[in-house]
């Protein structure tokens, strides 16, 4: 059955109409072509030819024309626009020019640097170009990777292993950053917050490396979705960037449907689950022969859809018709990941549950239909996770399936908010302090600074001060590294801690690895006595060693699986100092982040029933980092404008409030959403009075609560301005949150915290200060 | 508008605040870059020499530092060295090797990477059956590293084309000293030339690795040659050390401060040679290693430093007149029939005393003469393997399972006293005191 065909039959079944909310069609799009440029290679365009390539888009025209005036370009468009070819062309044709030409790829995850170089061998192989490209990270045996500093002309790398292996050996890379002509930043739009701070940093080391040894490279940056490409990329790279974002690719017809599954508890409101709702439709699709992808929000769910579509297609005389169905998630084996992506390109996969892993440009060819298990969080994944379902011609269809939650509830029914937003916005702060100072440790590491540095103009009272703590040393005016330690080695660019568990199948004592996590996952997913599902099969954790890294499993026919019940909880270490802004006393310090798994629920396949619980005794999950407490004593303006609120109502306000501030925050404090966490207590244990939380999600800070603390009053006077001019009646996702009838009884919490925030602001009388400043 | 020095001195008052902050909960993040380790306090560092290895540093003017540009200073003077005897010494010179040019490098940290700096180099050569020169480079201070690099480069250069068919020696050169030169080298411009390069670091560790388990030059040297160094800073302490001294802020005087790391790095290239030379004997001579007969009596005339037994010990092993034995027992004793082993395994426990013995001869010989080394030696380390080997002992052999427990939780109790060291055999312990409850447990009930 075709895919048009298919389309015609959900349409035309009652029992699926009838849930949908949204069924939004987008037109096909024509193809805007521009010709081969005649200055490229013979060979290369022999390459392209026998790729099928005739002509260019011309957005990959644009992308040459800029590469040979050697300006700094950003293209921007969608998935599967032929964004690759923007930069391969210009980095390959450099190299058959001049062998001695070197290219750096970034790509934020070692997976996308693995499709990159099969990408890159189709293109170069298909013509025998002889262009030698090398993977650079992680998983690059030793063996290889002195043949590929010495000959790797393309070499595809992290932003984490250019951080901690690359540019603190550079001497070893010498050859390489003589003659490094390009640096390629794929996925830019994961270059936020923290994150891209840091990456920002490690970029200005590349490049003061790289002048040292006498080059500049041309900086080619690509992202498919993001609001604000050319700014993003300046920042990052510290240059001026070109923005090429008139898409010339082609696109079949698209369909977008919000479905919003029936009703199965009335009076609690809840709805049939995602997880039965996706499956359901994804059969119905593989029976009819539509290659599939299912999105699920954790990777629990990713295994259980994946082993009941698997349940409904068995077969053993037929061999399920030959439907084959993987999961895909962080935690498999490289290689069992490299066979499923393999296995989707050439179609001997039929379709794929996965997490947000193979939300990224992976490439794991055309698929018909994508169906979003829940809204997964963020305009930019929505969109990332729809346009996996698409090709060039013929008809293509993505459904995203709503979970009980109010924010999934008033994403399909109210469907234009969905699909009219743009790209998010990116901020990133490359000279927070907290960033800045562990970057120029790094720099000072790998050259000596001098007075004044092009890449590192703020870097003198940093110098000063790791001079004073021995760090460093300033002798004949320079300043040289003088510590015996390593200094990549304890900076981690993501918050995330690298440790991992492995985890090892015990099954007839078989001590075969079968798969990895990351500890404070581990903990949640593999505590001793866990169901333990891989590719669908079943495992029970026999013993979880945190200390050693290892985690025992033994294969088990259970008809259970688990989930934990997490605690979290917030304890002030230290207060640092106190102060008093905006109507609200202010107190910075220290605090531990807890969360622990406390014990498990047993919940029956299928049903998911829960049929038992369980203790687990596993140590704490503890982040140590900074904190700012609002707090709203009786005599603060905060205080006043609170108890204007009706009692029952100010739980509410107060969390929405935050909700709101951390909106907004983002372009003020240039993060992203998740730098930081949230916690309002009515009734405060430590301070004794109401207290809002806003702490650093970086163990040891990231400085974002501090900044927070200054700008509380811009921010409050744009949580304000951002609240009367959000259209919605009773609270939406974009700003204090869905309005959720579950929770909240009675009055509408959009007026209440206008109401809070109003007065509040009066009270501390910032309006007129605001007019002032004007 | 606020001056631009105003502003960084705004954005210094930050990072104190950060740093203060970071300190007062003890983020522990800096203390690794902060730089606070051990000091050494230089008066506590003198003479590294050891006592067995006749030595006499010539006082004469040679052995002054002389400076030759920004922060480089050079000195080079003769040492005392030791020679193979007899069959050893044939069979060196039968091993065909080269001359060696011994090399080795101090630097100011152990990690590698752009920011590890090589402060002391220097290298041997040996003039003749006794005595050896040795050249020493030492950088004073960072700037001039390049003219440190390139005089070095210079003198090697020079000593390679005068002295025909040689080869640069050193001890894990392969992996650390070279690539470190090549990395500074490169760093400053410079070319290194491309030098043949011999690491005897890998066939010490075919020899010895089995016995002595861990292959570093203090272990062997000490192992091989009794060589004892006194008040030696251990390299491990010469960076900080170096760091120490860069920060008074001195130009002159390093000789007293860095004395012990000089004379630390001249013992290494010492030591070197010895391993070197002695490795490549026996390596040599392989084809005949039974016949060599290589006992320590003979080997001690051969190497006339090496210590000589005591007699308790020469009375408790009587060793069988084999091969080299006394370099390599494990070897020998792997090659022999149950019985042999059985025979023998006491007295080679005697003798090398260490954990590894201790626990082959519980294997081979009956529980109560078994338990007897194994308390011995577990009274003596304390070590957790022992202790379950014990534990295992009692509780299936003896079926004493009070006597098992009671030993487990001491060790559980030692292994919890030392909370910093990870003890694999950790949870092996708890399930055996686990387990033991309950035969306890089955034990008292059955009792009627």
């Amino acid at each position: 059955m075709t895919c048009s065909a298919f389309i015609n039959l959900l349409k035309a079944d009652a029992d699926f109409i009838k849930n949908v909310r949204l069924w939004k069609v987008t037109q096909a799009r024509e193809a805007v072509y521009s010709a081969i440029p005649t200055d490229l290679a013979p060979a290369l365009e022999q390459a392209l030819r026998t790729r099928g390539i005739n002509q260019l888009y011309c957005h990959q025209r644009q992308a040459w024309d800029h590469a040979q005036l050697s300006q700094d370009f950003v293209v921007v468009t969608p998935t599967a626009s032929g964004k690759t070819l923007c930069y391969n062309l210009p980095v390959i044709q450099a190299i058959l020019d001049d062998p001695a030409a070197r290219a750096m790829y970034l790509f934020p995850t070692k997976a996308l640097s693995q499709d990159q170089q099969s990408e890159l061998n189709e293109i170069t192989l298909a013509a025998d170009l002889g262009v030698k490209i090398a993977t650079y990270d992680g998983d690059t045996p030793n063996s290889l990777r002195a043949s590929a500093r010495e000959t790797g002309q393309i070499i595809i790398s992290n932003p984490d292993m250019l951080h901690s292996g690359i540019l603190p050996n550079h001497p070893k890379w010498i050859k390489f950053f003589r003659n490094l002509r390009f640096l390629v930043i794929d996925e830019l739009h994961s270059y936020r917050g923290v994150f891209g701070s840091h990456v920002a940093n490690v970029i200005a080391r590349l490049l003061r490396i790289a002048q040292f040894y006498g080059s500049n490279p041309l900086i080619i940056a690509a992202s498919a979705t993001i609001g604000n490409p050319g700014q993003l990329a300046m920042q990052l790279c510290g240059r001026k960037f070109e923005v090429i974002d008139k898409n010339g690719s082609p696109a079949g017809r698209k369909h977008l449907v919000l479905y919003n599954p029936p009703i199965v508890d009335a009076v609690q409101g809840i709805r049939r689950g995602t997880v039965n709702e996706s499956q359901a439709i994804a059969v119905k699709a593989l029976r009819a022969r539509i290659k599939t992808i299912v999105f699920a929000k954790s990777r629990i769910r990713v295994e259980l859809i994946a082993s009941y579509i698997r349940d409904k297609l068995a077969n053993h005389f037929t061999e399920n018709n030959g439907i084959r169905v993987e999961s895909y998630r962080g935690g498999y084996l490289p290689n069992e990941r490299r066979a499923i992506e393999k296995g989707l390109r050439d179609g001997s996969i039929h379709a794929v549950v996965s997490t947000n892993a193979l939300e990224l440009g992976i490439d794991i060819g055309g698929l018909d239909l994508a169906i979003l298990a829940g809204y997964p969080g963020g305009m930019s994944s929505v969109w990332q996770q729809a346009g996996r379902a698409g090709r060039r011609s013929g008809e293509s269809m993505a459904i995203l399936i709503a979970s009980s939650a109010p924010l999934d509830q008033y994403m399909v029914e109210h469907g234009d908010y969905l699909s009219d937003s743009k790209g998010e916005q990116a901020f990133i702060n490359p000279s927070n302090a907290h960033v800045r100072l562990e970057h120029i440790k790094c720099a000072a590491f790998e050259l000596p600074f001098d007075e004044l540095d092009q890449f590192f103009p703020d870097a003198e009272a940093y110098l000063n001060l790791l001079c004073e703590e021995g760090v460093l040393r300033k002798t004949q005016e320079r300043w040289y590294w003088a510590n015996q330690s390593y200094p990549a080695e304890n900076i981690s660019l993501r918050s995330a801690s690298a440790e991992n568990v492995v985890i090892i199948d015990t099954t007839h004592g078989k001590g075969e690895v079968i798969g990895e996590m990351d500890r404070p996952s581990a903990k949640e997913m593999l505590f001793p006595q866990a169901v333990y599902l891989h590719r669908g099969r079943q495992f029970l954790v026999q013993d979880l060693d945190i200390e050693q890294h290892r985690c025992y499993v033994e294969e088990r026919q259970l008809n259970y699986y688990t989930d934990a019940v997490v605690k979290t909880d917030l304890k002030v270490l230290h207060e640092d100092r106190w102060h008093e802004q905006a109507g609200v006393r202010m107190c910075l310090g220290d605090i531990l982040v807890r969360s622990q798994v406390s014990r498990f629920k047993k919940l029956k396949f299928k049903s998911h029933e829960n049929i038992g619980y369980g203790e687990v005794s596993l140590p704490e999950e503890e982040m140590h980092t900074s904190f700012v407490a609002l707090c709203m004593g009786e005599q603060t303006a905060a205080g006043q404008a609170l108890l204007t609120i009706e009692n029952e109502q100010r739980a509410p306000a107060l969390l929405r409030t935050l909700t709101l501030l951390r909106q907004v925050a983002p372009a003020f404090l240039l993060c992203q959403y998740s730098d930081f966490g949230i916690a309002e207590r009515l009734r405060d244990s430590h301070f004794g009075q109401t207290a809002l939380y806003v702490f650093d999600a970086v163990p040891g800070g990231s400085g974002m609560a501090e900044a927070f603390a200054s700008q509380i009053a811009v921010l409050l006077l744009a949580a304000n301005a951002h609240l009367s001019s959000c259209p919605c009646s009773e609270g939406c996702p974009s700003c204090i949150g869905a309005h959720d009838s579950q929770t909240e009884l009675g009055g509408n919490p959009k007026l209440a915290v206008k109401k809070f925030l109003q007065t509040w602001i009066s009270n501390a009388g910032l309006e007129q200060h605001e007019s002032e400043s004007l | 508008m606020l001056g631009s020095s105003n502003m960084s001195q705004n954005l210094y008052n930050r990072l104190k605040a950060i740093r203060d902050a970071q300190s007062i909960v003890g983020a522990s993040k800096s203390s690794a870059a902060s730089g606070s380790g051990v000091y050494y306090s230089p008066q506590t560092l003198p003479q590294t020499f050891p006592q067995s290895l006749p030595q006499s540093l010539p006082q004469d003017q040679a052995w002054q530092w002389v400076s030759c540009g920004n922060c480089v200073w050079r000195r080079s003077f003769v040492v005392d060295l030791p020679q193979l005897k007899g069959q050893a010494a044939t069979a060196l010179s039968a091993s065909g090797q080269v001359p060696g040019i011994y090399f080795d490098t101090e630097t100011t940290g152990l990690s590698g990477g752009a920011g590890t700096v090589a402060f002391l180099m220097g290298w041997l050569v040996r003039l003749g059956p006794s005595s050896a020169t040795v050249v020493q480079y030492f950088l004073s201070d960072y700037p001039g590293e390049s003219v440190f690099v390139a005089a070095i480069i210079d003198e090697l250069q020079g000593l390679f084309a005068s002295v025909k068919d040689c080869s640069l020696v050193s001890y894990n050169g392969a992996s650390f000293d070279l690539p470190l030169l090549k990395m500074r080298s490169a760093m400053h411009g410079l070319e290194f030339p491309a030098i043949k390069h011999r690491d005897a670091l890998h066939p010490a560790r075919s020899l010895w690795r089995s016995i002595y388990q861990n292959c570093s030059l203090s272990r062997l040297e000490h192992c091989l040659f009794a060589i004892n160094r006194i008040n030696d800073p251990g390299g491990a302490a010469v960076p900080a050390l170096y760091s120490q001294w860069l920060s008074l802020n001195q130009n002159t005087g390093f000789e007293q401060h860095l004395g012990g790391v000089f004379e630390h790095h001249v013992q290494d290239l010492v030591s070197l040679v010895l391993i070197d030379e002695l490795s490549q004997s026996i390596l040599s001579s392989q084809p005949q290693l039974e016949s060599l007969g290589a006992t320590r009596s003979s080997l001690q005339a051969q190497l006339p430093w090496l210590p000589s037994k005591t007699e308790q010990q020469s009375s408790t092993s009587q060793l069988p007149q084999t091969n080299y034995v006394d370099y390599d027992p494990w070897a020998w004793f792997k090659r022999q029939n149950l019985e042999v082993q059985k025979k023998w395994v006491f007295a080679l426990w005697r003798q090398n005393a260490n954990n590894r013995w201790a626990l082959v001869a519980s294997r081979l010989l009956e529980t109560t003469q078994a338990l007897a080394i194994l308390s011995q030696q577990h009274q003596k380390s304390l070590e957790t393997c022992l202790a379950v080997r014990i534990a295992l002992l009692l509780e299936h052999r003896l079926k004493d399972y009070t006597g098992a427990l009671e030993l487990v939780n001491q060790q559980l109790s030692l292994i919890a006293s030392q909370a910093s060291k990870h003890d694999p055999y950790q949870s092996d312990l708890n399930k055996r005191a686990k387990r033991l409850l309950i035969k306890i447990g089955r034990a008292c009930r059955s009792v009627p």
